[in-house]
């Protein structure tokens, strides 16, 4: 038993393990249960060992072996390649980038002088959330972080916060970051103090992932979290509502391609994020890095500028493809601005053929119906039903059945819904037909009831 | 109350000394006597204790208007050990108050603590429930805001915001603790900063792999009370076990107090072992236990008296039920006096049963082992068991469910013909005199304990001088860095990936899709629900599905949608699965010749499949007619160890093929029982198949065909080489089959010892096996076998 653990644990791996076979039976069979019983399944190996053991049969499983190489290539530092600056305060030293550009400047097609422009009640109405009226653009912080990784839960971090916030004519980004673990307070502390002058953010998705996510890592570090009671607009959910009818994804990155004409170069993708982090953990190479850094900033301004964009888009009424015009016209809906999006809604109705024109008359009609005028709705239903849309048939019937009283009216259009359902025959209007059929047979009883006038 | 007008409830000695002396009569003249033990136990006399002194005085308002003037010295001692600040450990009978064991100290805590905090664990959703039932209606006399609330994941997502902050008591299970409150620890700040009780109910179940995955969750537990400044006390209760105070050690890290006395009454019981008749003596066939179960239940049900029956599968549990409801729901009002339990009954279903039983509405119930575990049903006045349960523990668990605090009660078990059920019958003193089995756990296995180490190091970084367990937990963290999963940065250990590790341990192996039963008589409506595993058997296309007595014929099986159409349908039959069990080897890590035989150990690929089925007849249990099945198979990659004895040792045994092959059997059962023993894991954590090199391709393995009785798989051929696998019944495996590999010599030395020094004739449970399972001479060719093999 003198092999040395060099040794052991080559004849492990051969599979050739005698060092541990006990002698052939005998003695008191009991005494050895007890002792198999109490011994670890270790059977005596050390827990580096077994580790290494466990290492092998991992790497069996997976064919080849990995190679990990701890010996890092000589890499370039962070600090070589970027303007930044080291920060301190209480908690510790983090890195601190800045880049700024006149809100004049182009972002794509795009520019943020609008910001000025901006009616401070448009936020509200973009959200539909009340509580965000008066949410200047200018007074907001637009904030971005790379982490690493996407699950949630506590063992997921933020190593990069970005920052955007317009000074005077400048929009300005800070990159707070951090160059390993350790750095981690003393970035939180940093953010915290530069976050105390805004009482807005804006986020895209934050809601769900950033603040949380933020929120986290405070209560991991005990500092106190600062964006508590803070104004939050979160434009994943207006952008959604703007645009999803049209473009396919209504990822930020998307977003920006396809309404501010902005086309990266050399961008990394985000899945790639962390792992670069990751690497450079343990190689301190920053060139991977550059690209990352580059990448949050590009999100943080193009968030401010898909921001502006949405704001005028819902002020001015900027829509042209039908797809938009009726998501804008549902955005004014939802906050109540009847006439502004009665007059989207009525742009699309005039669109022949096109998908959503029954959509909008419907819309236009629940609206005039809950204003009461009922002429008005029943001529919209008629459009829609010479469009051959049943739900309008359906509203009609109940209108001529129950409000007009006219059953005969009535009658006439049950069984233009029952012929024309009758034409489609698919198995999903089977359930219609069968409502249309029961208020046929009322119809026709009720009628056989009331002698003709 | 209906039953009552039509049975009149005879709770008496003498009803149950006549309902016994009945059975006794059953048997036919001459043949040997049918209750082969009744065994008397004393009636215990009630214990109190006072309320203690410093109890809140609203609390003992609300008890004392409950009921409850006093308490049983259990629970008096339960409660003085947790306020004094002791981990407990309360081992007390089914029914004897153990829940007020805990909440009362918790409860007390919080009424003088506004802000303390309590965690309750139940290792199942449907035991939560119960319990969260019970603790509403205290809380809602005691009038205080102390909230209550389950989270599981059956919690709505918009709820669950509102239960972090408000909860004072939630109720979990172990895996949600695992899955989604510990990684998710800063959204319960309040909860960990204030954590004073975590309540661990059925401790008992907590054993093997299960087990030891959950002492390691409460490592991770420990670790971020420490972090958030608590340190919560440990209150567990166990069913009877045989080392709950190390069983609670192990799985906490802390020492217990144990309070095992109990002071609940207990009337007078008596335990009858009944062997069901010879009917056909040349054949040495007994008649049915299934029919013998019925007749017995029937015979104390005719009396009035509530029993509870414990069928060991589902389809017999409903076909019992088919059977009483058929002798005793004949007049009107009757309807409802017997019902079924078991797992895939809805929950409202099951809360009502239980309600039923407790409130006398329900005479008979008959249930799987789902009404083993701690749901609150009262005592009943006798309990039929069909069959041995498999464990000393489940037969007193599942007999505690009769006994009645003043009054006589009685458990008959029904043996069944299996050799295992037989053994039992015939050598009563084995079962009375047998220890109460341990409870095991191992929470430093090195897979178990990696894959915990890496769920904790998300949680919370790990210190460079932070312990986890009694391993060196930084050695863990470096070869986990060697994976890049950690990264050391100065005195810390984070965590560097972007998976969440707890998603990658499940803590069992079964999977919690659901398959749901819809009945499309009529308008379609869920009646049930299946688990994954037993779909395939249960709900298979022209299968009888069986649902309190109701028989439906399945028309569609839909493994996709995980859902089944049946139809109503009066059959006189029902049906009965075939599957097969089929190992196949994917990889070998290692493999060596050791004395004659090979040892080797590596990936497995395990397969069952429902292939067939066969009808059989209600009552007269007659095989009415079969059928074939394209099932889809249960697949699961894993990891085995295998012993192969080689086709010239095997050859070179004088016996024929049949009886070597019985002999392979014998063995791998062996093995099987002291693998478990050496690994510290429970039984059912492995699974042992036997498969043949000699069938077509050599390395094609061929599994152990688990037939229906009566049929036999086909003779071995010449060139039999037999394979027995040991594998990890867990998808991916946990680890367990590569320290087999290396306690492969002393797994066959301790087996031949085991097997040698057993005194008994041809096989009992605790060598090779029951006698007869492995044919007849499946002890001596065992034996035989090993000695061959173990040649130097």
């Amino acid at each position: 038993m003198s092999a040395s653990l060099h040794d052991r644990l080559r004849r492990l791996r051969r599979g050739v393990d005698g060092a541990d076979t006990p002698p052939p039976a005998d003695g008191d069979d009991l005494e050895r249960l007890e002792r198999a019983l109490v011994g670890a399944p270790g059977d005596g190996l050390s827990l580096k060992e077994r580790l290494e053991r466990l290492a092998a049969a991992a790497a069996r499983g997976r064919g080849p072996h990995r190679e990990r190489s701890r010996v890092a290539p000589a890499g370039v530092p962070l600090e070589e390649l970027l303007e930044g600056r080291r920060v301190e305060n209480e908690r510790g030293e983090f890195f601190l980038m800045e880049a700024d550009a006149s809100l004049e400047s182009f972002h794509g097609d795009a520019s943020l002088s609008r910001f000025h422009v901006i009616d401070p009640g448009t936020v509200a109405v973009l959200s539909g959330e009340a509580a965000l009226v008066g949410f200047d653009l200018r007074e907001a912080a637009f904030l971005d972080t790379e982490t690493t990784g996407l699950a949630g839960g506590t063992g997921t971090a933020a190593f990069l916060v970005g920052l955007g916030f317009v000074d005077g004519d400048r929009f300005r980004v800070r990159q707070y970051f951090m160059r390993d673990y350790p750095e981690e307070p003393a970035l939180l502390r940093g953010l915290a103090e530069d976050l105390q002058r805004f009482s807005r953010i804006v986020t895209f998705n934050g809601r769900a992932f950033d603040v949380p996510l933020l929120e986290s890592r405070y209560r991991l570090n005990r500092e106190r979290f600062p964006l508590d009671s803070a104004l939050h607009l979160d434009l994943l959910h207006p952008a959604r509502r703007l645009w999803k009818l049209r473009l396919e994804s209504c990822r930020l990155q998307s977003l920006e391609t396809a309404l501010l004409g902005l086309r990266r170069h050399g961008d990394v993708p985000g899945e790639e994020i962390p792992q670069i982090w990751f690497d450079y953990l343990r190689r301190r190479d920053g060139r991977a890095l550059v690209k990352v850094l580059e990448h949050n900033r590009l999100d943080v301004v193009s968030l401010a500028a898909l921001s502006g964009l949405a704001c005028r888009w819902v002020e001015d009424g900027w829509a042209e493809d039908p797809r938009d015009v009726y998501s804008l016209a549902r955005v004014l809906e939802r906050a109540e601005l009847h006439e502004r999006s009665e007059a989207q809604y009525r742009r699309v109705a005039e669109v022949e053929d096109h998908p959503l024109q029954v959509r909008s008359l419907l819309r236009l009609a629940a609206r005039a119906k809950r204003c009461g005028d009922h002429a008005a709705a029943v001529a919209l239903w008629e459009r829609a039903a010479g469009e051959g849309d049943w739900w309008a048939l359906r509203e009609l019937a109940v209108h001529h059945e129950h409000r007009a009283r006219d059953l005969e009216a009535a009658l006439a259009v049950v069984q233009r819904a029952l012929a024309q359902l009758e034409e489609d025959g698919s198995p999903t209007v089977h359930r219609v037909a069968a409502d249309f059929r029961r208020r046929h047979d009322r119809l026709q009883a009720k009628r056989e009831s009331r002698p003709a006038r | 109350m209906s039953q009552q007008l039509v049975l009149r409830r005879e709770r008496t000695e003498g009803g149950l000394v006549s309902a016994l002396r009945a059975l006794e009569l059953a048997k036919g003249p001459g043949s040997e006597p049918v209750l082969t033990a009744l065994r008397r136990f004393e009636a215990q006399p009630a214990e109190f204790a006072e309320f203690p002194e410093g109890l809140h005085p609203r609390l003992r308002e609300v008890l004392a208007a409950r009921g409850f003037s006093r308490l049983y010295s259990h629970q008096r001692a339960a409660h003085d050990a947790a306020r004094a600040g002791r981990h407990t450990v309360v081992v007390t009978p089914p029914a004897s108050g153990k829940t007020l064991c805990y909440n009362l100290p918790v409860l007390d805590t919080i009424l003088r603590e506004p802000d303390a905090r309590a965690l309750y664990l139940f290792p199942t959703k449907a035991l939560a429930q119960d319990q969260l039932a019970e603790l509403h209606s205290v809380v809602e006399a005691l009038g205080a805001d102390i909230g209550t609330f389950t989270y599981d994941g059956d919690t709505p997502a918009d709820a669950r915001k509102a239960i972090r902050a408000r909860a004072h008591v939630v109720v979990t299970n172990p895996d949600m603790l695992h899955k989604g409150i510990l990684p998710h620890h800063t959204k319960w700040v309040k909860l960990f900063e204030n954590l004073r009780y975590v309540v661990v109910d059925e401790l008992h179940s907590h054993r093997g792999v299960y087990g030891s995955h959950v002492a390691n969750i409460f490592r991770r537990l420990q670790r971020l009370c420490r972090f958030y400044g608590s340190d919560p006390q440990f209150l567990c209760s166990s069913a009877t076990i045989g080392n709950p105070k190390e069983l609670a050690e192990a799985l906490t890290g802390k020492p217990m107090a144990v309070v095992d006395r109990s002071g609940a009454p207990r009337g007078e019981r008596y335990f009858a072992i009944y062997n069901p008749p010879v009917v056909n003596r040349q054949l040495g066939i007994r008649r049915s236990a299934l029919n013998c179960a019925r007749d017995v239940a029937l015979s104390f049900l005719n009396k009035g008296l509530q029993t509870i029956v414990f069928a060991p599968s589902r389809l017999a549990t409903e076909v019992l039920v088919t059977y009483l409801k058929e002798a005793l729901e004949t007049r009107p009002g009757s309807e409802g006096i017997v019902r079924g339990y078991r797992g895939g009954y809805l929950p409202l279903k099951r809360r009502e049963i239980e309600r039923g039983l407790r409130d006398g509405s329900v005479l008979g119930v008959v249930s799987t082992n789902a009404l083993e575990l701690g749901i609150d049903i009262g005592g009943l006045d006798a309990a039929v068991l069909l069959g041995y349960p498999g464990s000393v523990a489940s037969t007193w668990q599942q007999a505690g469910r009769a006994g009645r605090r003043s009054s006589t009660s009685v458990a008959v078990l029904v043996a069944n013909s299996t050799p295992l059920n037989q053994f039992v019958a015939r050598h009563p003193d084995y079962f009375f005199d047998a220890p109460v089995e341990q409870g095991r756990i191992n929470p430093d296995n090195l897979h178990i304990l990696v894959s915990h180490v890496k769920c904790a190091a998300f949680e919370l970084p790990f210190g460079a001088d932070e312990a986890f367990g009694s391993e060196n937990v930084q050695e863990v963290l470096g070869f986990l860095e060697e994976d890049r999963l950690v990264h050391r940065a100065g005195e810390r250990w984070h965590w560097t990936s972007e998976s969440y590790p707890a998603d990658a341990v499940s803590l069992r192996s079964v999977s919690s899709d659901n398959f749901v039963v819809q009945d499309v008589t009529r308008d379609p409506r869920i009646i049930a629900e299946v688990d994954f595993d037993s779909a395939p058997s249960m709900l298979h296309e022209k299968a009888v599905y069986i649902l309190e007595g109701k028989t439906y014929f399945v028309e569609k099986y839909d493994h996709a949608e995980r859902r089944a159409h049946v139809r109503e349908a009066e059959v006189d039959y029902y049906t009965d699965a075939i599957t097969y069990t089929k190992v196949r080897i994917l990889e070998r890590f290692d493999e060596e010749d050791v004395g004659r035989a090979r040892r080797s150990h590596g990936e497995v690929h395990v397969t069952s499949q429902v292939v067939g089925f066969k009808k059989i007849k209600f009552h007269t249990n007659e095989n009415v007619g079969s059928g074939e099945l394209q099932m889809p198979e249960n697949e699961m990659h894993t990891s085995a160890y295998w012993l192969t004895v080689p086709r010239d040792v095997i050859a070179g045994l004088s016996f024929g093929g049949e009886e070597r092959r019985d002999g392979v059997v014998a063995l791998s059962y062996t093995l099987g029982q002291l693998a478990a023993l050496f690994l510290m894991c429970d039984r059912h954590d492995l699974g042992v198949a036997v498969g043949d090199n000699g069938q077509g391709e050599a390395r094609v393995e061929k599994g152990l065909r688990k037939s229906s009785p009566g049929e036999q798989p086909a003779a071995p051929g010449l060139d039999y080489e037999p394979n027995v696998f040991i594998y990890d019944n867990y998808p991916g495996g946990i680890g367990l089959s590569e320290p087999l590999y290396r306690l492969h010599a002393r797994l066959l030395a301790e087996s031949r010892s085991l097997i040698a020094a057993c005194a008994c004739h041809d096989g009992c449970p605790s060598c090779v096996g029951p006698a007869g399972e492995a044919g007849t001479r499946g002890k001596e060719v065992a034996l035989a076998l090993l000695d061959a093999i173990l040649v130097r």
